[in-house]
């Protein structure tokens, strides 16, 4: 059962996948100098991890993935009235919803994880760069992902959340996207993961409560 | 409640925007009937249905299915229970087969419980020729229909909840729908609450009504009953038709030129005498059918249409509306 829902959210989230992929691919060589794709002029210039412009390029690609995935899991199931097929399946909601959660959360930092660990191992191989390079300067970038899980759930809570959409709708969004991107801009290191994580898990109790309470 | 009682309701209330759209509805439907569930579009139907299977919480008020609050359903018990939603949501992305695959895997068989009856399944599919490679998005409404069918059936549930099935389906989809589902889904012991605003497709089906108007259960009796206590009494007056008749268990009444219209539940003397007491020239007692006994329970005022023969000198005097929070009606006989 389990792995039916799971099935069933890879199919629905795939072509948002695939797009978020080839986006992470495309930063990527342009940022290593692979000129693969038309129109592309690579280089991106700097120091990887350090001096480059790849942190805004992730939160692009995988900022774009979280709010696409969350807003696609709920609000969309929503407008075509799948919740009356799907919520009286005999399952917990807590159950069908988890099975949601953990796939929307699982992509976006498997998305996010590859990028970064595909730029660290270019940057690693000899030849790359012509400078050293530790695997240390990367931990800013493995501490940013940790604002995804925020920016997916405010999404997620968009969607599941009742409210007009010309309304007070998009509100958990605009406010868990605009803390993510204020720690990250503004805090370094472990203290950005110490201010995202509070958040990221007060967005959480409020998306289990309105899935539990709300009208479908 | 007792175990006999398949669904219960108690006082079951909900509000949308300040306007109360199911009001203390007190229901309970015995296991093993078939239940039809009428009411005009807006009537409070899907409401309650929705509040039944757990999609919306009541604002006050409980109900049970199959003895457990549906407040706390467990997954045992919903595995006994199908809902059949209006206009029968799926994924469109899906093949039928796909969507066969996807709800199978909810239903294992366990100790208590067969599980999925994958034969009945494709029986079903097969009845209606549906092609298992074919895209959902691309059935029409009514193979819809029948791909919903034939998943609500297969794991062989005890209570089935159909919320409006044949909406939107023409007339001979809708005959074909019916008459599979009565072959299908009426086996001894199994309960069915069926809702619709199509009074042919209940009648075939029932055995046992309940009237929703304005968010108030207005009839729950035995089709047969009501089908036969409701009557129009045609009073035809030498003169002016009397205003505002005082008559016990009075539905509706309007005026049809020199003839007072009374739509009455039953006819006994209470009622002859206070129709006698109009001092009419004649009274004329007709028997109504399901659909015209149900129009006088759930037309409103409003659209009671009004024509007056009487020579008029300027203007045409409307006559005063229809009474329309007539009796409730139920087994025990009107209130």
């Amino acid at each position: 059962m389990v792995r039916a829902l799971l099935i069933k959210e890879l199919r629905e989230a795939a072509a948002l996948l695939a797009v978020a992929l080839a986006a992470a691919v495309y930063v990527l060589t342009d940022l290593t100098g692979l000129d693969v794709f038309p129109l592309q002029e690579p280089g991106g210039g700097g120091y990887p991890f350090i001096g480059d412009v790849f942190s805004n390029r992730l939160w692009l690609v995988c900022g774009v993935l979280a709010v696409a995935l969350g807003l696609k899991q709920t609000a969309w199931e929503e407008t075509r009235g799948t919740y009356d097929f799907l919520l009286h399946r005999p399952v917990p909601r807590r159950v069908l919803f988890g099975v949601k959660l953990a796939f929307g959360l699982v992509s976006v930092l498997a998305v996010g994880g590859l990028t970064v660990l595909t730029y660290a191992l270019w940057a690693a191989a000899p030849g790359s760069i012509p400078a050293p390079f530790r695997w240390s300067m990367t931990a800013p970038m493995w501490l940013t992902l940790a604002a995804f899980p925020l920016i997916y759930l405010s999404a997620f809570l968009s969607g599941i959340r009742p409210a007009r959409w010309f309304g007070t709708r998009l509100v958990p969004l605009a406010a868990g996207g605009a803390f993510a991107t204020a720690a990250g801009a503004s805090v370094e290191s472990w203290d950005f993961a110490l201010f995202v994580l509070p958040a990221t898990a007060v967005t959480a109790a409020a998306v289990i409560y309105f899935v539990e309470n709300r009208d479908y | 409640m007792n175990d006999a009682d398949a669904i219960v309701t108690r006082r079951l209330t909900k509000h949308f925007d300040g306007k109360r759209v199911v009001d203390s509805l007190d229901l309970n439907i015995k296991a093993g009937s078939v239940y039809g569930f009428l009411g005009r579009n807006g009537a409070g139907k899907s409401t309650t249905i929705k509040m039944l299977t757990g999609m919306l919480r009541p604002d006050a008020g409980e109900a049970y299915l199959l003895g457990e609050p549906v407040a706390t359903l467990r997954p045992e018990t919903r595995r006994r229970i199908c809902y059949l939603a209006e206009a029968h949501p799926l994924y469109g992305w899906m093949t039928v087969g796909e969507a066969v695959r996807f709800t199978r895997a909810f239903y294992p068989a366990t100790d208590g419980h067969p599980g999925w009856n994958g034969r009945l399944c494709e029986q079903i599919l097969d009845h209606f020729e549906l092609p298992r490679r074919r895209k959902i998005r691309r059935l029409s409404r009514g193979q819809m229909a029948q791909v919903s069918l034939a998943l609500g059936v297969a794991p062989e549930p005890e209570l089935l909840i159909l919320d409006d099935p044949t909406l939107g389906l023409d007339t001979v989809v809708r005959r074909d729908f019916l008459e599979s589902l009565i072959q299908i889904i009426h086996r001894a012991g199994r309960t069915i609450l069926f809702s619709s605003h199509m009074l042919g497709d209940v009648e075939r089906v029932a055995d046992r009504i309940g009237l929703m108007a304005d968010g108030v259960l207005r009839v729950d009796c035995p089709t047969e009953v009501f089908r036969e206590s409701v009557k129009r009494v045609l009073v035809d007056f030498a003169g002016v038709p009397a205003e505002d008749p005082d008559v016990p268990r009075l539905v509706s009444w309007r005026h049809v030129g020199p003839t007072l219209e009374l739509v009455l539940v039953g006819y006994d003397d209470a009622q002859r005498a206070a129709v006698e007491a109009l001092g009419p020239r004649s009274v004329e007692v007709v028997d109504l059918n399901l659909e015209e006994a149900f129009i006088a329970y759930t037309r409103p005022a409003r659209s009671l249409p009004a024509f007056d023969f009487r020579p008029v000198k300027k203007s045409i005097p409307h006559p005063e509306p229809a009474p329309t929070d007539g009796p409730s009606f139920t087994d025990q006989g009107a209130a």
